[in-house]
This record gives C-alpha cells, sequence and structure tokens, in this order.
C-alpha cells in the first residue's frame, strides 16, 4: 500500500525530472556553426494562418542563405514555439527559448500585446527581437532599445489615408469611417485618424469598433451608411475584411474604401468576390510588395520559393513578411561581423539607413530610432487583372 | 435600417437557430452539451469544400455529400467517444466532446491548413425587394432553415423513429423497458445532429468563410439554445432568431459600450424571470 | 465498534472507529511531499522554475474551481472572469494605488470574492447548465468592462504588473526561486484549507448541495448562504492564482479573458478528478505538463524540419479524449480503484470495475 504510494510519487517526479532536462548550447545561441534565432508565434490559435505563413516565409530564407553558405560561415536555425494568441503562453515561450534552446535573437511575433507583455523581459535578458507582426506605435513608443519595429503602424496608416484623401483625391471636409476590431491596433487607428483629422482641419471620424470573435459586420456596415461615409478605412484580417466588403455591396454602401496589408492577397480577391470590384472600387494601404508584379524583390522571392520550398504552390503575403523580416536580420548579423554578439548586431541594425529590402520601404534604425519605416504604398484592386496594381509610390505621413 | 438590420438579423438568427437544433437535438436525448457541435460544423464544410474543389462534384451533390459525412461523422464519434460514457456524470462527457473539437480542428488543419477558403454557392449580387436588399445567402438561409424546422417537427410528430426519440427524451427507463432500442437512437440522434451541423456550415461558409477556428460560432450559438430552454425544437430556433436580431438592432442602436454584451443582457435577464428558458415545460425530478 | 457513513468528495464510505484512527495515521506521506516540494528548485534549472511558478499559480485556480464545482456542483465557465478580476485589482493596487504586494494579493482576493456575489446571488435560480451558461455571459461581461474602465485599467493595451514583490524582508522576482517559495507555500495553504474545508460542516453542506439540492434544503442547510459562501471562497482563490499569474507573466489584458481559459480548468477537474482536491492538483500538473511533455518526445523523435505544432495540438486533444474514454473519473478515480484492489488484494474481485460516481448537475 504504502510501496504503491512511494512508488507513484517517485514515478511523478521523475517524469517531472524528464521534463526539466535540457540540452544546453553555447550560452548566447551562437557557436563556429550554427546562429539559433527564435520566435514565438500563433501555429495553432485563431490567426494561427498568419503565424504559420510568417513561420514558412522565415523558414524559407534562412535555407536560401544557409544554401548560399551562411553568415560567416555559420548556419541559421530558426525555432518557433506556438503560443496559440495567449500572452501567457507567449511568455512562458520566450523563456522557453531564451533559457532552454538558447536562442540568440528573437525574429517575428504574433499579435501586439505578445510583444509588448515581453518588452521587460527583453531589457533584461538584452535579447533583441526583430519583426515584431503588430501595426501599432507600442511596439517603438515609448522607445525600447530591443524591439526592432518593420511596419508602418496603423497610426502612420490613418494619417497617410488622411493625406491621401487631401492631396491626391482632391476631397474637401468627407466623412471618414473607421471600422477596426477593438484591440490595441483599432486604438492606434482612430488615434492617427484623429490626429491628423483635426490637423487639416475636418470633422471627427466615424467610429465603428467590432470584436474578434463577431461574425457579423451589417450593423457596423449600417451605421457607417447612415452617416453617409464618404471614405472607409478598416484595418483588420483578410477574411474580415472580404466581410465588410461584402456587407458593403449588399447594403449598396458605396464609399471609397480601404484595406490593409492582410487584404493584397489573391486568396482575399477570391473571397470577396465581385464585392472587391463594387463601388467605388477598393485600394489597400500595403506595407510590402505585392509578390506577384515584376519589381526585383518580387523577382527574388518567387525565385527563392521555386528552388527552397516548391511545395508551396500558393505563396502569400505573410510569406513574403516573414522572408522580408528574416532578410533585414541576416544583413544586421552580416554587417555585426564575424564575432558575433547581441551588442553588436543592435549596434549594426542601428546603423542601418535606408536598407533596401525589395520588399518593405527601406528601412531605417537609428541610436534613437526603432521605427524601421512610417511609409505604406497603396495598391488598387484592378477589375480587368483579377489584381492589385500599384497605384502610388512609398507614401509618407506628413 | 430597421428593416435591414431586422433581416439580417433573421438570417443570423437563423444560422444561429441551425447551430442551436444540433446542440438542442444530442441534448435532448443524451442531457449532454456537445462543444464539439461547431467543430462538426466546420469539418463537414471543409467536406463539402473538398466535394466541390477536389472531387468536382457540383454544388448540390457536394451538399449532399456533405450531409451524409455529418451524419456519419456524428455517429461514428458517438459510438467511438460517447457511448463508452454512457451513465457517466456529465462534465466528463461535456469535456470528451470537447477533446473531440481539438482533435476535428487540428485534423482539418493538418488536411486544409489554416487559411481561411472559400465556399460561396449563393454567390450573386443582392435581390431587392422593394427598398430591402438582401443578399442571396441570407434569402437561402431563411429558407433551408424554416423548411427544416419544418421537416423536423413532422418527423417528430408522425415518424416511428421520432416518436421513440421522443419517448426517450421523456423517460428512459420506460422505452427501454418497450423495446426501444436506446443506443442505436442515441447513435442516430448525434448523426442526426452532425447533418444538422452540415446544413449549418455550409450555410454559414459563405459568410464566415471555412478556415479551422470557425467552430468557434458553436459558443456563439449556445445562449440560443438557452434562451428556447434547451431540449425544445421550438425554443431553439426563437432562441436563434432572438438572439440573432437583438444582436444586429443592439448593433444599431446601443453604444458600443454595451453593444457585445446586450445578448448576454438579455439572456441574464430572460434566466432571471425563467430559469429554464422560454420554452420550459415542468419536469419532475427526483430527490 | 462504532460505524457511521460520511461523503468524502463523492464517495459515501462507512467508517468505523479503526478506519479513522488509521486513515490519521497514513497522513504521514504529507511530509515527504511537502519536503519534496520545497526542495526541488535545488535541482532545476530557470526555466523550470518558471514553469513550476506558473504551476504553482494555475493548482491554486484549479482547486478554486473545484471548490465550486467539484464540492458543490455549481458548473462554471466563469473562472477566467475571476482570474482576470484578480489580476487587475492586484494590479491596480499595487501598481495604481501603490499598496503594499501581500495586503494586495488579499484585497484581490476579497475583490474577486465581492463581485462573485453578484453573480453568486442570481445563480441561486439557476441550475446545472444554464448556470454555466450564465457564468459564460459574466466572462464576456468582465472583458467589456476592463475595456470600459479604461482609465482604470488601460483598456485594451494592457496592465502592466510587476514582476517584483516586496514581501517586507526580501524583494522577490517572479522568475527566481525565492518566489517558488512564496508561491508554493500559498499553494499548500490552499490546499490543506481546502482539504480541511472539505471535510468541514460547511464542505459537507456543499457536498449534500451538489448531490442533491431538494434533500439538502430538507435537511435544514441554508441553500442561499452556502451557495454564496461557495461561490465567495472560490472565487477567492481563483482572483488570488490571477494575480499571483499577472505576477508571473507581467501583464494583463482583456484578451486573456476568455472562455477557453475556463474551459481549460475544467479539463483540469476532469482529467485530474473531480471534487478531490488532490485531483484537481494532479490535473493542474498533467495538463501544464503535458504539452511540454508531447514537444519533448515529439522532437527528440521527429526531425525539427517536420511542422509540428498542429501535431502535438492533435496529440494534445486525444490524450484528453481516450483518457477521457479511459477513466471518466479521472487520475483520482483510477487511484481509488487501484488502492482498492491493493487494500484487499487476495480478496479481491478479479476484474476491478469502473466505480460510477454518480451525480449530475441537473
Amino acid at each position: 500500500m504504502k510501496k504503491i504510494k512511494v512508488l507513484a510519487i517517485v514515478g511523478l517526479c521523475v517524469a517531472c525530472f524528464l521534463s526539466f532536462t535540457s540540452n544546453t548550447i553555447a550560452d548566447t545561441g551562437v557557436n563556429k556553426k550554427v546562429i539559433l534565432v527564435g520566435g514565438s508565434l500563433d501555429l495553432t490559435g485563431p490567426a494561427a494562418f498568419m503565424g504559420q505563413g510568417v513561420k514558412r516565409g522565415i523558414n524559407l530564407y534562412f535555407n536560401k542563405v544557409n544554401a548560399e553558405g551562411g553568415i560567416h560561415g555559420r548556419k541559421l536555425k530558426y525555432i518557433a514555439e506556438d503560443d496559440g494568441y495567449v500572452v501567457a503562453k507567449t511568455v512562458s515561450n520566450y523563456k522557453k527559448l531564451t533559457l532552454k534552446s538558447r536562442v540568440f535573437c528573437l525574429l517575428g511575433s504574433t499579435g501586439s500585446v505578445g510583444p509588448k507583455a515581453l518588452k521587460p523581459y527583453l531589457e533584461e535578458d538584452k535579447i533583441p527581437l526583430v519583426g515584431p507582426y503588430g501595426y501599432t506605435s507600442a511596439m517603438f513608443r515609448p522607445f525600447h532599445t530591443y524591439l526592432f519595429n518593420i511596419y508602418a503602424t496603423c497610426e502612420d496608416q490613418a494619417k497617410i489615408f488622411v493625406d491621401y484623401l487631401k492631396t491626391e483625391l482632391k476631397l474637401e471636409n468627407p466623412v471618414i469611417g473607421l471600422l477596426a476590431e477593438d484591440n490595441e491596433i483599432g486604438q492606434d487607428t482612430i488615434r492617427g485618424a484623429e490626429a491628423q483629422v483635426k490637423k487639416v482641419g475636418w470633422q471627427a471620424p466615424v467610429v465603428e469598433l467590432y470584436k474578434r470573435s463577431a461574425i457579423d459586420f451589417s450593423s457596423q456596415v449600417l451605421r457607417l451608411k447612415a452617416k453617409n461615409v464618404d471614405a472607409l478605412f478598416f484595418p483588420v484580417i483578410s477574411s474580415h475584411s472580404a466581410q465588410i466588403l461584402k456587407e458593403c455591396q449588399k447594403a449598396n454602401f458605396q464609399p471609397l474604401l480601404f484595406a490593409t496589408a492582410t487584404a493584397t492577397d489573391l486568396r482575399f480577391l477570391k473571397m470577396a468576390g465581385d464585392s472587391a470590384y463594387f463601388g467605388k472600387g477598393l485600394r489597400s494601404f500595403a506595407t510590402q510588395i505585392n509578390h506577384r508584379d515584376n519589381s526585383s524583390g518580387a523577382e527574388e522571392f518567387r525565385a527563392a520559393i521555386a528552388k527552397y520550398d516548391p511545395s508551396n504552390k500558393d505563396p502569400n503575403s505573410f510569406n513574403l513578411f516573414g522572408y522580408g523580416i528574416a532578410k533585414i536580420l541576416c544583413e544586421g548579423l552580416q554587417q555585426a561581423g564575424a564575432d558575433l554578439t547581441r551588442e553588436k548586431l543592435i549596434s549594426a541594425l542601428e546603423k542601418m539607413d535606408g536598407y533596401e529590402t525589395g520588399i518593405f520601404a527601406p528601412m531605417t534604425y537609428g541610436p534613437n530610432n526603432r521605427q524601421g519605416t512610417d511609409s505604406v504604398r497603396i495598391l488598387r484592386a484592378d477589375h480587368n487583372k483579377k489584381d492589385f496594381v500599384i497605384e502610388t509610390g512609398w507614401l509618407h505621413p506628413e | 435600417m430597421i428593416i435591414d438590420g431586422l433581416i439580417n438579423g433573421i438570417a443570423l438568427g437563423c444560422i444561429y437557430a441551425l447551430v442551436a437544433l444540433g446542440f438542442v437535438l444530442i441534448y435532448k436525448a443524451t442531457h449532454v452539451i456537445n462543444f464539439a457541435q461547431g467543430e462538426i460544423m466546420m469539418f463537414c464544410s471543409y467536406i463539402c469544400y473538398a466535394g466541390s474543389t477536389t472531387f468536382h462534384f457540383n454544388f448540390i451533390l457536394s451538399f449532399f455529400f456533405a450531409v451524409i459525412a455529418g451524419f456519419l461523422l456524428g455517429a461514428l464519434l458517438e459510438r467511438l467517444f460517447i457511448r463508452p460514457l454512457i451513465g457517466y456524470p456529465i462534465l466528463p462527457v461535456v469535456i470528451a466532446t470537447i477533446g473531440i473539437a481539438m482533435v476535428l480542428q487540428s485534423v482539418a488543419a493538418l488536411i486544409w491548413t489554416f487559411e481561411p477558403q472559400k465556399l460561396d454557392p449563393f454567390s450573386g449580387s443582392p435581390y431587392q425587394l422593394w427598398k430591402v436588399s438582401i443578399s442571396p445567402v441570407h434569402l437561402w438561409t431563411i429558407i433551408i432553415t424554416f423548411i427544416l424546422i419544418f421537416l423536423f417537427s413532422l418527423f417528430f410528430r408522425h415518424s416511428l423513429v421520432g416518436i421513440k426519440l421522443r419517448a426517450i427524451a421523456e423517460d428512459l427507463i420506460g422505452s427501454m423497458a418497450s423495446g426501444i432500442p436506446v443506443r442505436r437512437m442515441y447513435n442516430f440522434t448525434w448523426g442526426l445532429a452532425g447533418a444538422i451541423g452540415a446544413v449549418a456550415g455550409i450555410l454559414v461558409a459563405p459568410v464566415i468563410f471555412i478556415h479551422p477556428h470557425m467552430g468557434s460560432i458553436g459558443l456563439r450559438a449556445l445562449p440560443a439554445a438557452v434562451l428556447g430552454s434547451f431540449g425544445s425544437i421550438p425554443g431553439a430556433v426563437v432562441g436563434g432568431i432572438v438572439l440573432g436580431v437583438s444582436e444586429t438592432i443592439a448593433g444599431l442602436y446601443l453604444p458600443k459600450e454595451i453593444k457585445d454584451v446586450f445578448p448576454w443582457l438579455l439572456l441574464f435577464l430572460v434566466l432571471l424571470i425563467r430559469p429554464e428558458g422560454i420554452f420550459y415545460t415542468y419536469e419532475q425530478k427526483k430527490v | 465498534m462504532r460505524t457511521f457513513s460520511v461523503k468524502i468528495g463523492s464517495r459515501r464510505i462507512t467508517l468505523s472507529d479503526r478506519m479513522i484512527q488509521e486513515n490519521d495515521y497514513r497522513k504521514w506521506w504529507i511530509i515527504p511531499v511537502v519536503a519534496g516540494v520545497y526542495l526541488l528548485p535545488l535541482f532545476l534549472n530557470e526555466y523550470s522554475i518558471y514553469l513550476m511558478n506558473m504551476l504553482a499559480a494555475t493548482i491554486i485556480g484549479a482547486v478554486a474551481l473545484d471548490i465550486l464545482c467539484g464540492f458543490c456542483g455549481q458548473l462554471s465557465l466563469g473562472h477566467a472572469a475571476f482570474i482576470g478580476i484578480g489580476a487587475y485589482s492586484y494590479g491596480i493596487c499595487h501598481m495604481t494605488l501603490a499598496i503594499n504586494p501581500i495586503f494586495s494579493l488579499f484585497i484581490a482576493g476579497f475583490t474577486g470574492a465581492f463581485v462573485s456575489l453578484l453573480i453568486g446571488i442570481p445563480s441561486l435560480r439557476l441550475k446545472g447548465l444554464y448556470l454555466a451558461i450564465a457564468t459564460m455571459g459574466f466572462t464576456f461581461i468582465t472583458d467589456e468592462a476592463v475595456r470600459f474602465l479604461r482609465a482604470w485599467t488601460n483598456g485594451v493595451e494592457g496592465f502592466k504588473i510587476s514582476r517584483i514583490i516586496d514581501i517586507g524582508f526580501v524583494q522577490l522576482n517572479s522568475g527566481d526561486a525565492g518566489f517558488y517559495y512564496f508561491i508554493y507555500t500559498l499553494v499548500i495553504v490552499a490546499v490543506i484549507f481546502s482539504r480541511l474545508l472539505l471535510e468541514s460542516k460547511i464542505g459537507r453542506a456543499f457536498t449534500s448541495i451538489r448531490d442533491s439540492d431538494v434533500a439538502a434544503e430538507v435537511s435544514g442547510i441554508n441553500i442561499l448562504l452556502y451557495k454564496v459562501l461557495c461561490f465567495a471562497i472560490s472565487s477567492f482563490f481563483a482572483s488570488l492564482s490571477g494575480a499571483l499569474m499577472g505576477i508571473i507573466i507581467g501583464m494583463i489584458s482583456p484578451e486573456d479573458i476568455n472562455i477557453m481559459q475556463s474551459i481549460n480548468y475544467l479539463i483540469m477537474l476532469v482529467i485530474g478528478g473531480m471534487g478531490v482536491v488532490y485531483g484537481a492538483v494532479i490535473g493542474a500538473v498533467l495538463i501544464t505538463f503535458l504539452p511540454e511533455w508531447i514537444s519533448m518526445l515529439s522532437n527528440s523523435f521527429l526531425p525539427m524540419t517536420v511542422d509540428l505544432s498542429i501535431l502535438q495540438y492533435l496529440i494534445f486533444g486525444l490524450l484528453i479524449l481516450f483518457f477521457i474514454v479511459f477513466e471518466p473519473n479521472g487520475v483520482y478515480g483510477r487511484w481509488t480503484v487501484v488502492k482498492g484492489y491493493f487494500k484487499t488484494f487476495p480478496f479481491n474481485e478479479r476484474k476491478v470495475g469502473r466505480i460510477a460516481w454518480i451525480y449530475r448537475w441537473r
């Protein structure tokens, strides 16, 4: 009787201990042969298609670099942990990556709350995180040494939205509508639009918010229609964007429509169907290039896909995002020299000035600048081509 | 605007009602909430998608393909995981259904990846009836839901199997004693719920697209089943429509602070006045 | 020899004087377990200590849910709300109002207990699944309230909580072994408290309400009082667990208040064994470490290039499913069967059947 109890307890302890065994690599995740890069991505949660896409893109670029000889002779290895869009899991993944896998630095993240929760940890451990996948100004405001932002934030995008309406489309005091998810991204958008609208002296924007679990956007769209909105900006995920477009079509609501970078894929256009070309048409604020056009970056990306990930028949914008952030990190690692430390990586990234990835707008970091870029370009959904065509170059908020 | 809102609400409510119907059928027979109902729905709409893209069936054929697959899936899940748990307290069974949900979700993700897919058999521009516009999806959703409800009421009132199912829900021991094959009936109920789930999944797919997480609509439809006092089929329909309409109307007219929680406040109110839902009939309780 | 019948957990056991003495005598194993818990950090690396601290907060949460669902039979899907309330009220007390962290922990607990009265009292009219759905609604309302009270909670941007707590004579960082001792002291207090609660008059009232509220009322138990009390005690511990979790993670945002978290705690209870404190503890340990074990095993057997995250999720789901089909009474239920087998060793029946803990939430 007692023996069994003791045995059971011992068994449980052994099982616990087994889970604690760790294989130690070099303390900073770098040795002569390999650089370990980690990331906590949403690989199974509600936004899993983003996490999966980003991971695939990162691995694609790393495979390419490794096949071309690595960085100063070192091969790159990416370790992705799944957080299922739960902040607690993001933090424990961070602990796992830094304490168990011993990664050199972090690349990529999902959501905006995750990297925010990681900020104090990054500060303590002095580990840089490149390319958080959240378009909020909280990533670099207040200034944070270890977070290297890639994208123009939604605040910038909203400002560019207002500028574009004023300068290019020559609208005079239009009613601006914002339809966003009730999270940090939504708040960022509202902040940006309100600030810029005040600057140009237009009326305050009409704001509608919804919850992530929402399945019906009809009431938001009908309310926007009742307020006679002339231009609508919705920085939301692609499937929600498609739903909003369909609602607009159904309600016969024809404002100027502006989506965000997640809505630049062919799959998105397929989901939206005719509603993407309804009314005055759809434009998207693209933070990266369209990988189907004929710019050099797009060609490079397509060549890499064909060579190193031929099973990926339908590359998407998340693959491209992962590819791009991996490229920026690799540029930093290359400039940091053969004797690699985290401090050297940070100072190498800080020296980056207008680095052309061919994928994002030129990247600039500095001792007091972690924003990367604030520019987006506008793509327009073209009915004849059934694809997005480039409308403008890289625009900056004024 | 209010008429548009009402029509959107009714269409949304019909989807809720179809999902809730799946909950209600299973609850009525086995007193278990099937948390995997949303995932069965998701899986069946993927099957319909696979039917129309991989096997190149036309839509009608892949629709029936998915419905039959839904029936078989429901019956299979019952046979594998729920039957061994007959006679146990409900909570382990409920958790088992959550396990089923996780498995279905990950199997779907393994086969079809996480990217949203499009299944839109009712595409086309919205119909304009007088001053109101209604999209084909919504129109078909409302029509199919009402046809299904009608068929169900016929089924439960007039068919032998339906009467047997009602007998089981009424008095388990008594129906066992009178020779009704209770286990086979349970199996059949799960199959039926799976088939309903397939219909609901295919109807909701054009609206929210198909992705492995679309099953979360199941959780949103639960209040519909509760409002109509779990276990009542007309209750599920009324509950679903009340929920859908209250959601859209609240979205139109209430300030944003309470519009998202309005259906829940409504639910609280109903439960406070009638703790067992609107359609509750007196049930004897053994002490 | 005097015999009488008592209920422990959900088992009805006829005890004699001799057995009670034996029962007391058998408690010796607590000492090595407690000693083991306190000695464990000596053998652990930093990541494992972090995991163990996270586990401790989870254990308190699971025990809290066990008091409500397992002892008293009130099925709740609003557990995540109380966890969130705990984290927010700790954060507001400690960070905004600069109250001593120990006091803040208690204030967090009592805030949760107070809020639980708000849903505990209406819930007196609701039973079983209806209560579950109502508490689920409470989760959504809490989420919305957190967004609404932006001035205090910082809204959707998330509330930052200091990971260092000052307990008077020493400062503890939530990733360190020092915090480990602090948090496991709380865990042991919580476990012993709920164990004693179960065997006290109050606990027996809870179990009788669970088994049949009508019978309990007839035998003179004030159902209103005890149900509210149960909600309050459970929410106190849930909020405490939330506060501790907030300290460990360093952040809380409204997105953390979701139903999946509540369901996760229910899974722990069922896997471990409902209505028994140790069952909740075992469940918390298993659900926290199973993904770790799965990823460890799959990483050692499969090459890293294969995308494992979905596969791991699948295996996790399958394990839960087969585990419940194999033993719906949880680990502790199986343990009682094994114990009975060995206790009566030569004379046992050949086939040890499942014991059905027959009670339902109806």
